[in-house]
């Protein structure tokens, strides 16, 4: 490690630190937990594509996707199928925005309170949010932890040094978040964006160049075989690459910072053309794949990664890579890149987990004014924040990945309530809560005996001798029972809230 | 009956947001390595080429339901 690469990746987290508190000043508009959160509805496309890459372009994506590629091989493309999600955004955000708008909603926890009047759905879904969510948080930090072990090594107390340097990093995360919320997010966005397309070139050129270009890297990996497959994926995954790929599909727009940053568009228009073009970020995605799999090509990156415990390898493969192969000051940019590329979605999330603590919990219970609305989410953010600090910094790091695989497929669980019941309005609440149930416990069991009651390594069970992944089959009991569940109100015509009680109260 | 929001538009923004599902479905019918691309086994690029397509189509199916100019 050296002192001027380390000052150059200092001064560039230091530059996204600085846009965070202009941000305060990007295009304001008026005042409250709306503006704050999700930049009073006055996004255009380009803002927001910048900001959901935030969830596509980040630590965990672009450092986990090239460990499984590394551990696992092909299976680990499915991510490319995954964009299905983006079909499924553009059929259900557009309605969702005018249905948030209407009722002044920040949330999904808010639009299925209204539209199924019950605040007890409603809470279920804005916990379930909040915690489908914080995992997820504790993944980024765990890249971001990662890219300082590679930065560091060799330093005497690297570890010490980058506790500390996380500390900082969160506080100053947390200061910006809390002045300029999502703005400050968003123009972070864009600097991350820069940073980590401009990686994922100059690695990938690198990496081609090393192992004489995809035909050297492909006819390199034949020699030695992955366990789901390297030239192709192995044929008896079929099953469990599909349903990987359309079960994280439904996932990520319910998650809630995904939610929150389309509702931060102007328009319907916006959220259509913002949605367009967010293949393009899958592509950077798919070729990061790529990088994973070349690894076991390059003895000097594996010889950095032997460095460390095993069960850290995998996560250690891009920041050993760009530290290997690159010369210093692009390796120190590229490492910047990957830690704001985790700083920045931490706080699009702790934002989004605000919001859901106040609109979805705090406020159906106790009533809030608006300025007290703002005040505790902003100050929600910063707790969340250093809540997943902490439990990145108690537990190994494998923790937070398989709790994030958990996460998963629990926010899954809220598909029924937030979209089917924009097509079927008549849904009945207390049939949703009950199919939310189902879905937990299928979802977590299920897990759980797929990984043999110990630490979670794989999402698909094995149904009839098939992998099948496990958010899939929980989410599919979810809707049945919701479905059946609601008949007699769909049959009936009623709502299911016995005669307009108002809020149903289960 | 114009194309701006118009039925024959619906029709074809429908249609534009199949075509990327119908291909990406049938995993067995790409999962093979020819024909190759640069060396790059035909179960990865196939994909990653279907990404473009994917965003051209949901930019289609955007076009021709928001054209037209009444505000979305």
């Amino acid at each position: 490690m050296s002192l001027a690469e380390v000052m150059l990746f200092a001064v560039t987290v230091a530059a996204l630190s600085i846009l965070g508190f202009l941000g305060a000043r990007f295009r304001r508009g008026g005042r409250g937990l709306e503006e704050w959160s999700i930049a009073g509805r006055r996004f255009g496309p380009v803002i927001v594509w910048f900001l959901l890459g935030a969830d596509v372009f980040t630590a965990y994506t672009l450092v986990s996707v090239p460990s499984l590629a590394f551990t696992s091989g092909a299976i680990i493309f499915f991510t490319v199928p995954y964009a299905v999600t983006f079909l499924l955004a553009y059929v259900t955000m557009p309605r969702l925005w005018h249905e948030a708008r209407e009722t002044g909603a920040l949330t999904t926890a808010e639009i299925v309170m209204r539209r199924h009047r019950s605040r007890t759905l409603g809470v279920v879904i804005a916990v379930t949010g909040i915690v489908a969510v914080l995992p997820y948080m504790a993944v980024q930090i765990d890249g971001m932890r990662a890219v300082l072990e590679v930065l560091l090594a060799g330093a005497a107390s690297s570890r010490a040094i980058s506790e500390i340097s996380l500390l900082l990093a969160f506080a100053v995360l947390a200061a910006f978040t809390y002045r300029s919320g999502l703005r400050g997010s968003a123009l972070g966005s864009i600097l991350k964006d820069v940073l980590l397309w401009f990686t994922v070139v100059a690695l990938l050129a690198v990496v081609l160049g090393d192992v004489k270009g995809f035909a050297g890297l492909f006819s390199g990996l034949a020699r030695d075989p992955l366990p789901t497959g390297d030239l192709t994926l192995k044929r008896n995954l079929y099953i469990d690459y599909l349903t990987l790929a359309i079960g994280s599909a439904l996932a990520l727009y319910l998650y809630p910072h995904i939610f929150n940053g389309v509702m931060s568009s102007q328009s319907p228009r916006a959220i259509k053309a913002s949605t367009s073009l967010l293949p393009l970020y899958v592509i950077a995605v798919g070729l990061f794949a790529f990088l994973g799999l070349a690894a076991h090509l390059l003895p000097d990156v594996l010889g950095l990664i032997s460095n460390f415990p095993r069960s850290e390898s995998g996560l250690l493969v891009v920041p050993a890579m760009a530290q290997v192969l690159m010369p210093t000051p692009v390796a120190a940019l590229a490492l910047a890149g990957l830690f704001i590329g985790g700083m920045v979605p931490a706080a699009i999330m702790a934002i989004a987990q605000s919001n859901l603590l106040v609109r979805g919990v705090v406020r159906p219970i106790v009533g809030l004014s608006p300025e007290a609305e703002e005040s505790i989410a902003k100050w929600a953010s910063v707790v969340f924040k250093f809540l997943a600090l902490g439990f990145v910094f108690l537990t190994p790091m494998t923790y937070a990945i398989q709790l994030q695989l958990l996460g998963g497929i629990i926010i899954t669980q809220t598909l029924p309530a937030v979209f089917l019941g924009l097509v079927v309005r008549r849904l009945d609440a207390r049939a949703l809560v009950a199919g939310w149930a189902a879905g937990m416990v299928s979802g977590v069991y299920l897990t759980l005996l797929a990984n043999h009651f110990g630490p979670i390594k794989t999402t698909s069970i094995a149904i009839g001798g098939v992998p099948v992944f496990v958010g899939a089959v929980a989410v599919t009991l979810n809707l049945a029972v919701a479905l059946i569940g609601s008949l007699p109100s769909v049959v009936n015509g009623s709502r299911g809230d016995e005669g307009g009680r108002g809020i149903a109260l289960t | 009956m114009g194309i701006c929001r118009g039925s024959r538009g619906r029709l074809i923004e429908v249609l534009a947001l199949l075509v990327p599902l119908v291909m990406i479905i049938p995993v067995p019918l790409y999962n093979r390595v020819a024909p190759e691309l640069l060396g790059i086994p035909f179960f990865y690029w196939y994909q990653l080429a279907w990404l473009v397509v994917l965003s051209l189509s949901i930019g289609t199916a955007a076009i021709v339901s928001e054209c037209g100019g009444r505000k979305g």
